[in-house]
């Protein structure tokens, strides 16, 4: 039964609830039947992607084996990018639209962005630990890159706990656009500062020399593109799911089926 | 990874102690840690033991939400199905009277 069933004549049910697919109803609709397809083809994809990095690319020669790290943590990067990117977007349309849709698109990113930055700073330690010697080290890309994760977890943290009023919304889109300005600084920091972190992708003459490496970072790429999209559907339909209920008892409520 | 430092060289950047740390004694109750101690595939299983704890951890929070959510959602749509059930033969009855 769909909630624009309730009253004759009003449409009950969020103007945008369907459009990243209904979790709670039934039959199946085609934004769940491409959800589920996404879903799959993310879990092909990632069993492709560790195939190839364990049994294709070859180890490299001065790291060893542990530079089969970097196979995740550049595409952890990428995430992390492609998350806060997302943040913004939805944080600028919440600021010039003010609709609950784009604030649940910079919801869905800010989270993304902070589970992968976790990853990102895991993986890449693991790995310092074996290239340098040392679990952590205050480099201008790792520094700047820590500085960006922790803007996205004040970004979560602040709309899990300050409430869903207009004026923490906004304050909110706010950081979310500030805090993708960050962006750019990352990724220029090698250049601009030096350090110790390896630029392996843009270096000239150096980086990944044999082609199954290289297949193994593109792979890995494409996985976590699809794993990016697949986690912010996943949340989008969260929202969604809650939208409706908020209205459904908005109007059971009206009913006198549900306290004030 | 051209750039990268020779691993059985550490860095001299603060945080990573020099050479002139390995050729010393270690202080009392602290144990020198090399690079060389610390197994490449032992954080590589690490490496990718986290990713996947994160990305499952995530998954299964964001479903267990959803379903919850979907459970509150069955359950006033059930109340207000009722509702309207009880109001319809009510206001079907109120029009014959007026008729």
């Amino acid at each position: 039964m769909s909630v624009g069933e309730y009253r004759e004549g009003v449409r009950l049910e969020h103007p945008w609830a369907s459009d990243y697919g209904d979790p709670t109803n039934s039959p199946v609709k085609t934004s769940d039947r491409i959800f589920y397809a996404l879903a799959a083809a993310t879990a092909a994809s990632l069993l492709v992607s560790i195939y190839f990095i364990a049994w294709r690319a070859p180890v490299e020669a001065t790291m060893g084996i542990v530079q089969k790290i970097f196979y995740f943590h550049m595409p952890c990067i990428y995430s992390m990018y492609v998350g806060a990117l997302v943040c913004m977007v939805g944080s600028a349309g919440f600021l010039f639209r003010g609709t609950q849709r784009w604030d649940s698109l910079a919801r869905a990113g800010g989270e993304v962005a902070v589970v992968m930055g976790f990853m990102m700073l895991a993986t890449g330690s693991l790995w310092a630990r074996k290239a340098w010697g040392v679990w952590w080290t205050w480099d201008p890309r790792l520094t700047t890159a820590l500085l960006s994760v922790l803007v996205y977890v004040a970004y979560v943290v602040l709309r899990a706990f300050a409430g869903g009023g207009e004026g923490e919304k906004k304050f909110a889109a706010a950081l979310g656009v500030l805090g993708a300005a960050n962006l750019p600084i990352i990724h220029m920091a090698v250049k601009k500062w030096g350090g110790t972190h390896p630029s392996v992708v843009y270096n000239k003459g150096g980086g990944l020399k044999h082609p199954d490496m290289i297949n193994a970072l593109l792979l890995g790429l494409f996985a976590f593109s699809l794993l990016t999209a697949l986690l912010v559907w996943l949340r989008l339909r969260q929202d969604a799911a809650r939208a409706r209920l908020d209205e459904s008892e908005e109007d059971a409520t009206m009913l006198g089926l549900l306290e004030e | 990874m051209a750039q990268t430092p020779d691993p059985n060289k550490p860095t001299t950047d603060g945080a990573s102690p020099g050479p002139s740390t390995y050729e010393s004694a270690p202080a009392a109750g602290v144990t020198p840690h090399p690079p060389e101690t610390q197994s490449g595939e032992t954080l590589l299983v690490v490496a990718y033991m986290l990713v996947w704890v994160a990305v499952v951890a995530f998954v299964v929070a964001a479903w267990r939400r959803t379903r919850g959510l979907e459970g509150r959602l069955s359950a006033v749509e059930r109340a207000l199905e009722k509702s309207r059930a009880a109001q319809v033969p009510s206001t079907k009855r109120s029009g014959a009277s007026e008729e």
